[in-house]
């Protein structure tokens, strides 16, 4: 791409209007985006503190320092929060928000009001939820998957809790809506979908996804609503209703949203991985594909979580089979990444370290999910304390520590201050090590069959869940290094420059730090790939 | 990928021999859905005329297999059927049309003419001619059909027999769709039983979305509201109409006005 064509003499989207009301009524794309930063760091950190609590609980067996009820109603809120209020929203609508316009040389999204709105629905939900554990008969306790028949018959509230993923459902649709349309329709007159970068692509997959899969939960969450309110006999086995159905339902959304949750992180690994390999990415068109296969057969697996649930053996061994095939697209990408890091100018900044974690990590939850997607193996693994260190290795290994990575990332363009980067890489170290302390020991007392969900265990289980639980101890400490180093950033970093990583897309070449209000002086014009690097080495080679 | 196509297949395909399993059932009804009914068997109909079920079966069929003398479920059965034609929307001999064969060889076409003008005046005289008709036919014919249709019944040493009630609905092409069984049909159950039938003709729309919302559940045998069906139709409705708007409105002229 062409030179920065930016000019110093520029008022910032923060400096155009001040005052709260400016950011209650904004619609600016930037600020939305900022907005859900900081309400997702404050879900986040809920989350942590429940999940640090249970695992403290964990260190002994027997009653430790919560109840049996309190710890169900924590995993479950852990859950809640953690999936529907941090992840599955987490990178589209933080980093999407205030970086997709920029990519593709917009102004703003297709829709800046219905952006609002969005974002104002994310609040009602996540507010709903967190009232559900004051109000009502006490915290649910159902797990996040609300599995029927007990999420009918437990005396939780469960109503508001779910009317809370209803509302977040709302506006995850309407978020995808946008991003689509913004996509197809707002980019810049010069350039083609394939000269978007790969951010991009995997943000339309995931918001096809989005449109998609979610009403799905929207209409079963209605349905569970009203057997609870009403008595509809839809799910309720002892009204005639099939209660695999209701799992049916529930996991052809919760699949697609688990490639909802990775794939926009795999999207920020490939511009990590180009910006700081200073290389253009290995088989663009590859990558593109590979996205959109991993969205389409996203979609047919959903049954693999129900491989006990009672189900034809035809159907389990296509499901394993499709199982199997989401491996080769998620490969090609794996294999493009590494390709991409040979023959480059590699520096070890902040963002690349956390994805070289991210890879370490995803490999092991990606190879230890086909271990549970074959038959066999799963039936005896299923809800053990393996899958629980499966997920974590997948979703928080995957899309969070690309969250703290897209963070490192874009943190000086969205805040105009640079991070100590020796406070940084101590972060991650800490992060990496704790966070394989916590996990990996799950695999083994999982395979040696611990359940999951389990408030008591036996004895000889102890010396695992001592060793995670010191573990969450280094990560905790990793997090608070992490988030005390970005907040002394924030206050009294340096100021980096328009392009601080020397990296190639229009948010970093075409815009301001901070951008401006409109983004752009004038939209970029001349575009044609998004990864070039012609003063690098090898930069040409593909 | 032929390989692995052919490993795939063989997979599914040993699944589905573990399933197999076959028990003789003496007095009951064993489901052939989907097996076709032999079109050369011949019966007497009312007027003693003989026809060949290829002749007959010409629009959905709905078959009640009982005998005239029997003192048993025959006559609630077919009253609980004469019951719910009243109750249909669907015109009988019209839209599909009834069979009511007698597996007692020894019963005669004037037995059967005397059955069949006592259940048209219960259904009522609009009836067209061959809605429902009632045929009797020789041993060895009605061994082959019960065969055909998973029909045992028994003789219980005396004059009568043993056996099941059952509704069993065949597509023109007398492929077995449906089992209904009991002696109280619920017309909905009938109706779409008729319009799953018809699915090798045209039916009319309605018809075609009433198929499209519900399916047959065979442990509770009835139709259930297919909510999968129903919502992957509403995904994919929104989806198309999005993806539609996408392609007719093009790209935003935003842009370039500000360019």
């Amino acid at each position: 791409m062409s030179n920065t064509t930016t000019n110093s003499s520029h008022v910032s989207f923060y400096d155009t209007k001040k005052g709260i009301m400016s950011w209650v009524w904004t619609t600016d794309h930037k600020r939305i985006g900022v907005m859900y930063l900081y309400s997702m760091l404050f879900f986040f950190l809920l989350g942590i503190t429940l999940g640090f609590l249970m695992r403290l609980e964990m260190l002994t067996p027997g009653p430790t320092i919560i109840d049996a009820q309190t710890y169900n109603a924590f995993f479950t809120l852990h859950g809640i929060i953690m999936i529907f209020l941090f992840i599955i929203p987490g990178i589209p609508a933080v980093f999407g928000n205030f970086f997709l316009p920029i990519q593709i040389g917009a102004e703003d999204v297709s829709f800046p009001r219905i952006n609002m709105l969005s974002y104002y629905l994310y609040v009602t939900g996540g507010l709903l939820a967190l009232g559900s554990t004051l109000f009502g008969n006490g915290m649910i306790d159902t797990g996040w998957t609300f599995y029927v028949p007990y999420s009918i018959r437990t005396g939780t509230d469960v109503v508001l809790p779910l009317t809370a993923a209803f509302i977040l459902g709302f506006s995850s649709i309407l978020t995808g809506l946008n991003f689509v349309t913004t996509m197809h329709r707002m980019r810049a007159p010069s350039m083609s979908m394939f000269q978007m970068p790969l951010f991009c692509w995997n943000l339309y997959a995931t918001a096809w996804m989005q449109i998609i899969a979610t009403p799905v939960i929207g209409i079963t969450i209605v349905l569970v609503i009203l057997e609870r309110t009403m008595g509809f006999g839809i799910f309720d086995p002892s009204k005639g209703g099939d209660p695999v159905l209701f799992q049916h339902l529930f996991w052809i959304y919760s699949h697609p949203a688990v490639y909802i949750m990775i794939l926009p992180a795999m999207g920020v690994v490939s511009e990590i991985i180009t910006t700081f390999s200073k290389k253009t990415i290995f088989g663009y068109l590859a990558m593109v594909i590979s996205t959109m296969s991993i969205a389409l057969v996203g979609y047919l697996v959903w049954a693999h979580h129900m491989y006990t649930s009672g189900m034809s053996g035809e159907a389990r061994a296509v499901f394993s089979f499709f199982t199997f095939l989401v491996g080769v697209p998620t490969g090609v990408k794996i294999f493009n990444w590494v390709a991409t890091l040979y023959k480059g100018s590699i520096e070890l900044r902040t963002p690349m370290l956390f994805v070289f974690a991210f890879i370490f990590i995803f490999s092991i939850g990606g190879l230890t999910g086909l271990v549970l997607g074959a038959i066999s193996a799963d039936i005896h693994l299923h809800d053990t304390y393996f899958v629980v260190a499966h997920f974590h290795y997948v979703m928080f290994g995957g899309a969070v520590f690309i969250f703290f990575a897209a963070l490192h990332y874009w943190f000086p363009k969205m805040f105009n201050r640079m991070y100590n980067e020796g406070v940084a890489k101590i972060s991650v170290f800490l992060l990496f090590v704790g966070f394989n302390t916590l996990y990996f020991p799950m695999f083994i007392m999982g395979a040696q069959g611990m359940p999951r969900r389990y408030y008591d265990y036996l004895p000889e289980f102890q010396i695992y869940h001592i060793i995670a639980t010191v573990g969450s101890w280094i990560l905790i400490a990793g997090i608070l290094l992490m988030f005390g180093n970005l907040y002394v950033a924030l206050k009294r970093g340096k100021r980096p420059g328009d392009n601080p990583w020397g990296a190639s897309t229009l948010e970093w070449t075409h815009t301001n730090t901070p951008p401006v209000l409109l983004n752009f002086d004038k939209i970029p014009t001349g575009i044609t790939e998004p990864y070039l690097y012609p003063d690098a080495e090898e930069g040409k080679s593909h | 990928m032929k390989k692995i196509t052919y490993i795939f297949l063989y997979i599914i395909l040993s699944l589905n021999l573990v399933n197999l399993n076959s028990k003789e059932i003496e007095i009951g009804i064993d489901e052939k859905l989907d097996s076709i009914v032999d079109g050369d068997l011949k019966f007497f109909d009312a007027d003693s005329n003989v026809v060949t079920l290829r002749e007959i079966v010409n629009k959905p069929t709905i078959i009640s297999l009982v005998y005239f003398n029997c003192p048993g479920i025959c006559t609630p059965l077919l009253d609980g059927f004469a019951d719910v034609l009243a109750k249909t929307d669907m015109k009988l001999g019209v839209e599909y049309q009834a069979l009511s064969i007698s597996f007692d060889h020894n019963e005669t076409p004037y037995l059967a003419a005397k059955w069949q003008n006592n259940y048209r005046k219960l259904v009522g005289k609009d009836l067209p001619k061959n809605a429902w008709r009632f045929l009797t036919a020789d041993s060895v014919t009605i061994k082959k059909l019960t065969k055909a249709l998973g029909f045992y019944f028994k003789k219980d040493g005396k004059k009568d027999y043993l056996h099941a009630g059952a509704l069993i609905t065949l597509s023109p092409t007398r492929r077995i769709t449906r089992y209904q069984f009991g002696d109280k049909f619920l017309p909905f159950n009938i109706k779409m039983s008729v319009v799953e039938a018809s699915r090798e003709v045209s039916s009319p729309t309605i018809n075609k979305l009433l198929d499209l919302c519900f399916k047959y559940d065979p442990s509770g045998r009835a139709y259930v509201l297919n909510l999968t069906r129903i919502i992957g139709t509403v995904m994919l409705l929104t989806v198309g109409i999005f993806a539609t708007f996408l392609i007719v409105k093009g790209r935003s002229n935003k842009n370039r006005e500000i360019s």
